[in-house]
């Protein structure tokens, strides 16, 4: 079941009322049931559901034994296995095809194999979780019930966020929470309709050109594609984050709160920055259980350098198996590496001369996550953090203090835009694959041609023949402006909640409308739900 | 305390906001969807719709030949005002499409198709008995080929007659009546309820398979696409975009139009060409028809298979206490002539075909109007359009039309009730 179809809204609302009828006690089986109904629901699903069950069975069980065992040998047994289940099965559906046909060459014979949705989600949050235990992070989840729902908890099974049993499994236990709470509901049923806004309204929309570009159906120019990049990396926003909006406002109605997945990454002054504000439940995973696993940045620069590849390589694989979305990794960590290792080596020269130690954890490429042991506090720190990141100024303007106010904007601005190009310059490889162009690499060079009025009036025509005109073209650019406005002030959810009630209920009418006039029905996933 | 009572009322209270939220544009949607529908589902196809539009507006329509007349049948009776069931209806072939408003007198409606065999005319009779718009009587134009059973013409709706069979006549046939969904049933209840059982979705035109349609918000964009297209149109336009090529043609117009035209009595107005041809060239029309003769080679002997399912079929018109009159529409007197002297073993079930009906007529008390033969009716060759379809005035000739008491008038020519006339037949010797 998708969210964007019209069973979705149904069923919620018949699980949604469902949950408020049961005692707390019952709600949590009710849920699970829920998420194996959503799961199964979709045909491909059902011959699969085993990897699931698989998943959950054999990563609770590891938890428990982590739990119990004292020997280091046995413990690292236990994790070995969990991580041969969860990456097996991973490897198994997304990367056997891929991998074969890079090192077995012509002679390899692919199979006809069809991974089950969510399957790059779940994985990552099981494997999370035995690999927690075995750092000993918390003590390992008894409750079955409670750790099946952590895996398989609906509205965060196809698209994340990737969560973490230590925020999520205290939490339908609904202890220390009221029966109902109308801001819980209120404001995550608000959240649900503005992801949908941003997924169906706005996404969709920007898909038609975009789509229509990679694949062929417009003519290719230097002005165009940089369009087409630029109009890409908008609608990935609108598509994931919409959907993350659903999926944390679903989750919210049931008093549950979801991790944050982004943070306004548009309104970031450095290209590593906006990698702290984009997926950040993805890249939040890949630090703790990948880049400290390898060291993180407490070696030296080399190892350091290379801990950084690693992570933005399997967050490209992650994406998919094709060499598109590895092109796509390592560019983004080239980038990324290109603007922080300056700042490394600086301080490798000036602790070098002054004898002192290399920072650690705060150089790493993601944000530093608050203590194992906070659970709920965790969510409300982050809130915070994010929030006071939002609102602060950004790092390079408080160094610059000797700017005039205007001038700081003024550069921030020019700051964002240089950011905002160079992470779609990156997204060309990622959209090439996803739209299947036939020349990938050839978008980069298209980028340099065409350059003159007549490209741009193609690119201006291009535009206008795919739907951007008249009343939508206006829909777009408000819609897209105002979800970034609004963004900028926090949680959506929490927002709405303050607002009078003369700016809320027409903000609901007004989404409402939008949605049934210029929203697109049925014809498009969400575009994370493919990884 | 109190704030627990204030989270329970403002919990209970939610669904209703929700409410009044969603259901202002849930109604928009569905009667959007409803009332415009582009593609036909509730109101017919956008084509026929725009041609039904015109002839309850009592239009006449150009295009005649391209139409689709079953569809246009289907969807007038279909649309047809309960208070406005005429009291006549004729069904048959195009042979019968020259029975005017005026010649039949009273209120009228055609349902005569071109080509019509013994299955389109069950299924005409069909659709007003489906529809529940039965007329007090049924002029059938009998042709002969309504007893041969390999007579079908590509355009019959065998699915219809299928459906006829099974659900009128109660006879064994493919139909399968379809069970309606529990989705079906509820706002089927609901609509039933609501209306006070004065209205259904069945009423409504609704079906299992369109219910959905209704609320579904893509198809309320494409409406109202086709809305705002169809306002900066001129003319009608189907749900692509295309002009839809029928439009209304003026009465001073049909003189000299060359096309066919559907009036809005169902009848066929003939191009001028068509109209204003010389004797000569309806000879030369007749002379090709008679040796075709239509449907009627290779006939040597009544099907006694097709007079029983003709027979019933009567039956069940007049079990439904609907009044039953046969029309025969006479045939060019050269194409008559030539198969009465020409090849008659080949052609001698046609020569059976009126002295079966007449006795059938007789025992059943039905009346008959018209013959085969255009001798019998006083007719020449001045009275035809070609060698099948006889004029208005031809027609005038042998039937006055019915009175206010439903009573067959004499035509102009011959004095006394119908039947005036038999046949004449080379098998009347054997």
């Amino acid at each position: 079941m998708d969210f964007n179809t019209l069973a979705f809204p149904c069923f919620f609302a018949a699980a949604a009322l469902l949950y408020y009828c049961l005692p707390r006690v019952l709600r949590p089986a009710l849920l699970l049931a829920a998420s194996y109904l959503f799961y199964l629901w979709n045909p491909q699903n059902r011959a699969l559901a085993g990897v699931l069950l698989g998943a959950t069975l054999v990563t609770w069980l590891c938890g428990l034994a982590l739990g119990r065992l004292a020997n280091p040998w046995l413990r690292r047994a236990v994790l070995a296995v969990g991580c041969v289940f969860c990456l097996g099965g991973l490897f198994y559906f997304k990367y056997y095809n891929f991998f074969g046909q890079l090192l077995g060459g012509s002679g390899f014979v692919a199979l006809k194999l069809a991974a089950p949705l969510g399957l790059s989600y779940f994985s990552f949050q099981s494997l999370g979780y035995v690999i927690d235990c075995y750092r000993g992070k918390y003590p390992p989840v008894k409750n079955p019930i409670h750790y099946a729902l952590f895996v398989s908890f609906f509205p965060c099974i196809f698209t994340g966020p990737i969560e973490h049993a230590d925020h999520l499994i205290p939490q339908f236990s609904g202890k220390g929470r009221p029966w109902v709470n109308y801001d819980d509901i209120s404001g995550g049923a608000f959240r649900m309709l503005w992801g949908y806004f941003k997924k169906m309204v706005l996404a969709d929309h920007l898909a038609v050109f975009v789509k229509a570009y990679y694949s062929g159906a417009i003519a290719a120019g230097g002005p165009t594609q940089l369009l087409a990049a630029a109009l890409f990396s908008l609608q990935l926003y609108f598509d994931f984050s919409g959907c993350c909006d659903i999926a944390i406002g679903g989750a919210r109605l049931f008093g549950i709160r979801l991790l944050e997945n982004f943070d306004n990454p548009f309104l970031a002054t450095s290209y590593n920055d906006l990698w702290k504000r984009w997926h950040k439940s993805l890249t939040g995973w890949f630090r703790e259980y990948l880049y400290f696993s390898l060291g993180g940045s407490r070696c030296p620069v080399w190892r350091w350098a290379l801990n950084f590849m690693a992570v933005f390589v399997f967050s490209g694989l992650w994406h998919g198996a094709a060499v598109e979305y590895l092109w796509w990794g390592i560019l983004c960590g080239v980038l990324v590496l290109a603007e922080r290792l300056p700042q490394r080596l600086k301080k490798e020269f000036s602790s070098a001369a002054g004898g002192k130690h290399a920072p650690a954890a705060a150089s790493a490429p993601t944000p530093a996550k608050p203590a194992a042991g906070g659970r709920q506090l965790r969510t409300a720190a982050a809130h915070r953090t994010g929030q006071a990141r939002s609102h602060a100024a950004p790092a390079a303007a408080k160094e610059s203090s000797v700017l005039p106010t205007i001038g700081r904007f003024a550069l921030n601005w020019l700051l964002r835009i240089v950011v905002f190009l160079e992470f779609s310059f990156c997204f060309i490889f990622f959209a090439a694959s996803l739209y299947q162009a036939k020349d990938p690499a050839g978008c980069y060079t298209v980028l340099l041609s065409g350059w003159n009025a007549a490209g741009l009036l193609a690119a201006r025509t291009a535009l206008e023949l795919n739907g951007f005109t008249g009343a939508l073209a206006k829909v777009l650019v408000v819609g897209s402006l105002a979800v970034f406005a609004v963004e900028s002030r926090g949680n959506v959810a929490d927002w709405i909640r303050r607002q009078w009630f003369i700016i809320r209920w027409p903000l609901y009418l007004l989404l409402a409308a939008a949605l049934l006039f210029f929203g697109v029905f049925g014809q498009s996933a969400f575009i994370y739900q493919l990884y | 305390m109190l704030k627990k009572i204030f989270r329970v009322f403002q919990f209970l209270l939610a669904p209703f906001k929700l409410a009044l939220i969603v259901l202002p544009f849930i109604t928009l949607m569905v009667y959007t969807n409803y009332r415009i529908d582009c593609s036909g589902l509730f109101q017919g196809d956008l084509t026929i719709r725009t041609i039904v539009e015109l002839m309850q507006a009592d239009k006449a329509i150009s295009g005649f030949s391209q139409m689709d007349q079953r569809a246009v049948n289907d969807l007038y009776i279909k649309l047809m005002p309960e208070d406005q069931i005429p009291d006549t209806v004729a069904v048959g072939s195009s042979r019968v499409m020259q029975i005017t408003n005026q010649v039949a007198g009273g209120s009228f409606y055609n349902a005569g198709v071109t080509g019509s065999d013994y299955k389109d005319v069950m299924n005409s009779f069909y659709l007003l008995e489906k529809y529940e718009k039965l007329p007090k009587r049924l002029l059938i134009g009998v042709d002969p080929w309504v007893f041969r059973s390999d007579a079908i013409d590509r355009r019959t709706d065998l699915e219809l007659f299928e459906e006829f069979l099974s659900v009128s006549m109660g006879k064994p046939s493919d139909y399968v009546k379809p069970e309606p969904s529990d989705a079906y049933k509820f706002w089927d209840a609901a609509v039933q309820k609501y209306t006070d059982g004065k209205a259904s979705l069945t009423t409504l035109n609704i079906t299992d398979e369109t219910l959905p349609a209704l609320f579904d918000p893509a198809y309320f964009q494409g409406n109202l696409l086709h809305y705002q297209a169809q306002q900066a149109s001129d003319s009608a336009i189907t749900e692509d975009g295309q002009v839809i090529p029928y439009r209304e043609v003026a009465e001073q117009e049909l003189q000299t139009i060359d096309e066919e035209v559907k009036m809005p009595d169902g009848t066929v107005w003939y191009a001028s060409s068509f109209r204003n041809a010389g004797l000569d060239e309806v000879l030369i029309a007749a002379m090709g028809q008679a040796g075709t003769f239509l449907y009627m080679v290779g006939y040597p002997q009544l099907e006694t298979a097709q007079c029983a399912l003709f027979e019933e079929f009567i039956d069940h018109v007049q079990s439904r206490g609907v009044e039953v009159v046969f029309f025969l529409s006479p045939y060019h007197p050269f194409v008559y002539q030539h198969v009465y002297h020409n090849d008659v073993a080949d052609h001698a079930g046609f020569f059976e075909v009126e002295p079966y009906l007449r006795a059938y007529a007789a025992q059943k008390g039905i009346p008959v109007v018209g013959s085969y033969d255009p001798e019998a009716l006083g007719l020449t060759e001045e009275d035809f359009f070609d060698g099948l379809h006889v004029r208005s005035s031809g027609i005038e000739k042998y039937f006055g039309g019915f009175d206010p008491s439903g009573s067959i008038l004499p035509g102009t020519e011959v004095d006394g009730t119908a039947p005036l006339a038999t046949a004449r037949s080379p098998l009347a010797g054997d």
